[in-house]
């Protein structure tokens, strides 16, 4: 039987203790919600209402990780500029950055670059030094860069904070590849020295910007589940 | 002779335990949906402050055009990356809380919203830019003045830290938790110009 017929007999029938006043046949016992049907639909809104509120519950922790991650956007293109004005005015490119390894597996090079413990006096002075190896100058100073100094300097990790008044910050590394534009080789255009002595290569490079982490005793501690920014430009050194 | 058999009326307590049912269900759901609703403008008030900040950013990074000519003959407003040093912390925020930058002589102020009028509370309450219990008339996004920090002077080539408060003024009347509708973001600009910035 066809979904329609069945629609069009249920219609035709009288409805349940409907009385037959020809025949005079007596109306049939009439039944209200038994409670466990009120129960049932209570169970069934429960589940609609909490799935519901789930869904905000999500949307709002999506959206509190939008904004984290405009912030860690923010913070990475402001930390590249500062970068690439060291390189850019610096011997930075050729002696400062410090080569570690070690990091956990990822899309990302397990052997980075980080700030050596301090800038000054070899590359800034006058108060310019960004670069502290003190948690707590670190904590207390928002566009500073921590380095974790270990023992083992190929284990020091660098860190900067992308949203101070919530404690998150991120670990900041990067790579470096010389590269060597053909029609720039020779002539004025020539890629000076890192050294700031003769010719040599420009470099590309690959800053990574990984949160949340939190300072917790003056130790880094990573969030669950790390995130990434991603941001490449190319410097050379200019005087 | 119709004759009626075994009807039937509900019983008190039934009556009690349908109406109790139904009327938890009323409260949870009502309950849920001012709760949502609550949950909506919290949402819709984060992803507005962050479309903003990245305007901000955008304005400040690159810069804008104006209708007229500026101190060079140009109608370009040069964004940080194209100046040689800071602007003056009062030259980005109106005294209501808009957004504005000047370069070249020339002023832009985008994305402003209808003067509203903040009822505060205390400092910082419910916006950051109140001052006290009195009325604060705003027109605009950031919430305090735009706090800047130039350095790199010993490199030949500065830069300087921005650190900006994004405020939603109309759902910080409203909300419960008014912080929520404040954020703070911060980046760094370089300096790239050679030579004196046009004034």
């Amino acid at each position: 039987m066809t979904i329609a017929r069945l629609i069009v007999k249920n219609l035709q029938r009288p409805p349940p203790g409907a009385t037959n006043a020809a025949s005079g046949q007596s109306l049939q016992p009439q039944r209200g919600f038994m409670l466990i049907d009120i129960m049932s639909a209570a169970v069934v809104l429960s589940i609609f209402i909490v799935g519901i509120g789930a869904f905000w519950i999500t949307a709002d922790r999506q959206v509190n990780e939008l904004v984290l991650r405009q912030k860690a956007v923010l913070v990475a293109n402001g930390e590249l500029e500062r970068l690439s004005v060291i390189y850019n005015h610096t011997s930075f490119g050729a002696l400062g950055p410090v080569t570690t390894t070690g990091y956990e597996a990822s899309v990302f090079p397990t052997t980075r670059l980080v700030y050596p413990n301090s800038l000054d006096p070899t590359y800034t002075s006058g108060g310019d030094d960004y670069v502290t190896t003190s948690s707590a100058t670190f904590a207390g100073s928002e566009p500073k860069v921590w380095v974790r100094s270990q023992l083992l300097s190929s284990l020091n990790r660098s860190y900067v904070w992308i949203s101070k008044s919530e404690g998150v910050m991120a670990r900041l590394s990067w790579v470096s590849t010389d590269i060597s534009p053909s029609p720039c080789t020779t002539g004025s255009c020539v890629c000076r020295s890192f050294l700031g002595i003769g010719t040599g290569s420009c470099r590309r490079i690959s800053l990574f910007v990984e949160y949340p982490y939190r300072l917790v005793s003056g130790a880094p501690v990573a969030g669950s589940r790390l995130e990434s920014v991603t941001l490449s430009t190319i410097v050379g050194r200019r005087s | 002779m119709m004759r009626f058999r075994g009807q039937r009326g509900f019983t008190l307590i039934e009556l009690m335990t349908a109406s109790a049912a139904v009327g938890i269900i009323m409260l949870a759901g009502g309950t849920f949906m001012l709760r949502a609703l609550a949950w909506h403008d919290e949402v819709s008030g984060k992803i507005e402050m962050n479309r903003h900040a990245r305007l901000t950013y955008e304005l400040w990074a690159y810069g804008g055009m104006a209708a007229t000519n500026g101190d060079d003959a140009t109608k370009y407003l040069y964004g940080f990356r194209g100046r040689k040093e800071a602007p003056d912390d009062d030259d980005l925020r109106s005294s209501t809380g808009a957004l504005q930058y000047v370069s070249n002589d020339l002023t832009l102020t985008p994305d402003r919203f209808a003067t509203m009028t903040v009822d505060c509370k205390a400092t910082d309450d419910p916006i950051p830019a109140c001052t006290g219990s009195n009325d604060k008339t705003v027109t605009g996004w950031l919430g305090e003045d735009v706090e800047l920090d130039a350095e790199g002077s010993s490199l030949g080539q500065g830069w300087v830290t921005v650190r900006f408060t994004i405020t939603n003024p109309y759902q910080a009347q409203r909300a419960t938790a008014p912080a929520q509708f404040s954020d703070t973001y911060q980046t760094v600009f370089a300096f790239n110009r050679q030579e004196d910035d046009p004034s």
